[in-house]
């Protein structure tokens, strides 16, 4: 979750994009893609995916940036575009289709947390690199099993560390709706999960 | 609901801090006494802790470059639909909506429920209809003259659709004659020549016109079937009074054998129409079969049946009293 002091440079930057400064976005852009890029790969468990809606998710913020009134901070309004675009693609028809099969291949792939088990050079990982992979492949797949507004809170707070107002925020829902959904989700994990964390 | 089930919903919210003080106070309690209230927490926090240990997977190298290429494509079609609809102050969903109502509008403007091709005025249409008028004005004149009745009119609306989508219209006008040996209702009308029909009674006939506008070729058949019973009756020697209604039956007959059949008709003050739809090419058969009825009639051009596998058809029974 940004801070002050990058909640301010956001504000900075944004000003300038409404002054006409076209290159503040281009900024904007290097400060989050990696935390849209990476919320949108859990929520889609996809990297094409991800990468298609990430891109989706700065053009509707380009578009609706002049008219960013500084409401809520733009990290959270970011991340209210990106869990929207996730939950519009999730209730495609073809993509629900293609939900339970893991991209294995494309630039970004799973990186450190993918299925990917080999080297570069061909040679298999270590026993431990495999294991994490593996562990890191379960996790994904506990996720996946969630709806999405389950999904997106849990991830919201568990990996983005968002506060509970700024999850209500991003979501568009009271406190209590929040706090359930977590408690919901948390559970449902903690059964997918059970055999590997004790 | 027991204390172990209220304190584990709260669990979630108590791990993150989201409790008040005396919740938090009340939890904390109970779990120094519950064993697996305890584990429960533990297994929360094991989750939680899981997914916080997620390494964050990269975006593309190139993302700001595909994102800018992605933009300047999005971009075009963004400023092509603007120029469209801004000026309007049109937001995008009805962008949407007016540009499919505009394609549904233009799509039945210009592609009609049966396609016909472009008419053009026929020129030689005109000029025979205006002819026909002309003398029938006075023709009708001089009878109407001596009869006190009015002539019927044909112009060029009458005998040409005005629109592709209208039906061809067939004129038939009927012309007027005193009864011979008929009473009431009856009348000398019109004169099969190559199948002459018979005076029908009253009663059948009553019955046949309750049947008016049959609604397909049967429907057609049972006029011939009619006026073969009435043949029956009637006897061979009778003279050719049909009926001012039976008319209608003898066009839908003929519409029947020329391999057509009537989708509707009904009546209007003075005239009667039945909507025809007949084979293109069984026009010209229609016209010699009409001619044949002692009847003036008047066609469309030919030329409006090329291109087209069938007609349809407006024939039209005027008749002056």
């Amino acid at each position: 979750m940004a801070g002050d002091g990058d909640s301010r440079r956001d504000e900075a930057l944004v000003r300038a994009f409404q002054e006409g400064n076209r290159g503040a976005f281009d900024a904007l852009v290097k400060r989050h893609h990696g935390r849209i890029f990476n919320l949108c790969f859990r929520m889609l468990g996809d990297s094409d995916e991800a990468n298609d809606l990430a891109q989706e998710t700065f053009i509707k913020a380009f578009n609706g940036l002049k008219r960013f009134r500084f409401e809520a901070s733009f990290s959270t309004w970011l991340y209210r575009i990106a869990v929207n675009a996730c939950k519009n693609r999730m209730r495609l028809v073809a993509y629900r289709l293609r939900r339970n099969t893991l991209s294995t291949n494309g630039k970004a792939s799973l990186g450190e947390g993918g299925a990917s088990l080999q080297l570069k050079d061909g040679n298999p990982l270590p026993l431990e690199a495999v294991e994490a992979k593996e562990r890191a492949l379960q996790i994904q797949e506990a996720i996946l099993s969630l709806s999405p507004e389950h999904r997106a809170v849990v991830l919201l707070r568990d990996m983005e560390g968002l506060s509970y107002e700024a999850i209500a925020d991003v979501i568009g829902k009271n406190l209590g709706t929040v706090k359930s959904r977590l408690s919901r989700a948390r559970q449902i994990l903690k059964e997918k999960l059970r055999g590997m964390l004790l | 609901m027991t204390p172990c089930r209220e304190i584990r919903a709260r669990l979630s919210e108590f791990m993150d801090g989201a409790v008040d003080a005396k919740a938090a106070s009340r939890i904390k309690k109970h779990l120094e006494a519950c064993p697996l209230c305890r584990e429960e927490l533990a297994s929360l926090q094991a989750v939680s802790k899981a997914l916080g240990t997620l390494k964050a997977v990269k975006p593309p190298d190139d993302f700001l470059e595909q994102l800018h290429g992605r933009m300047a494509s999005e971009g075009l079609l963004r400023r092509l639909f603007q120029r469209r609809f801004i000026p309007f102050g049109i937001k995008v969903p009805l962008k949407l909506a007016s540009a499919v109502a505009a394609g549904v509008l233009i799509f039945f403007v210009f592609y009609p429920k049966q396609t016909q091709p472009p008419v053009m005025a026929p020129t030689g249409v005109v000029r025979e209809v205006r002819e026909r008028t002309l003398a029938s004005k006075s023709t009708k004149g001089r009878e109407g003259a001596r009869t006190g009745g009015s002539a019927p009119e044909s112009t060029w609306s009458e005998v040409v659709p005005k629109r592709m989508s209208e039906p061809l219209e067939i004129v038939l006008y009927v012309k007027k004659s005193a009864p011979t040996g008929g009473k009431g209702p009856y009348r000398r009308v019109l004169e099969d020549k190559t199948k002459p029909l018979k005076a029908v009674s009253p009663a059948a006939d009553q019955r046949a016109l309750k049947r008016k506008g049959p609604p397909d070729g049967a429907a057609g058949a049972r006029f011939t079937d009619r006026r073969t019973d009435e043949k029956k009756k009637a006897g061979a020697g009778s003279a050719p009074l049909v009926k001012k209604e039976g008319l209608e039956a003898r066009v839908a007959a003929h519409v029947v054998r020329v391999g057509g059949r009537v989708i509707d008709s009904f009546e209007k003050t003075k005239e009667k129409i039945l909507i025809c739809r007949i084979p293109s090419e069984a026009l010209e058969a229609l016209e010699k079969r009409f001619k044949a009825l002692d009847a003036e009639s008047v066609f469309p051009d030919k030329a409006l049946a090329k291109g087209r596998d069938f007609l349809r058809v407006r024939v039209r029974i005027v008749t002056a009293d």
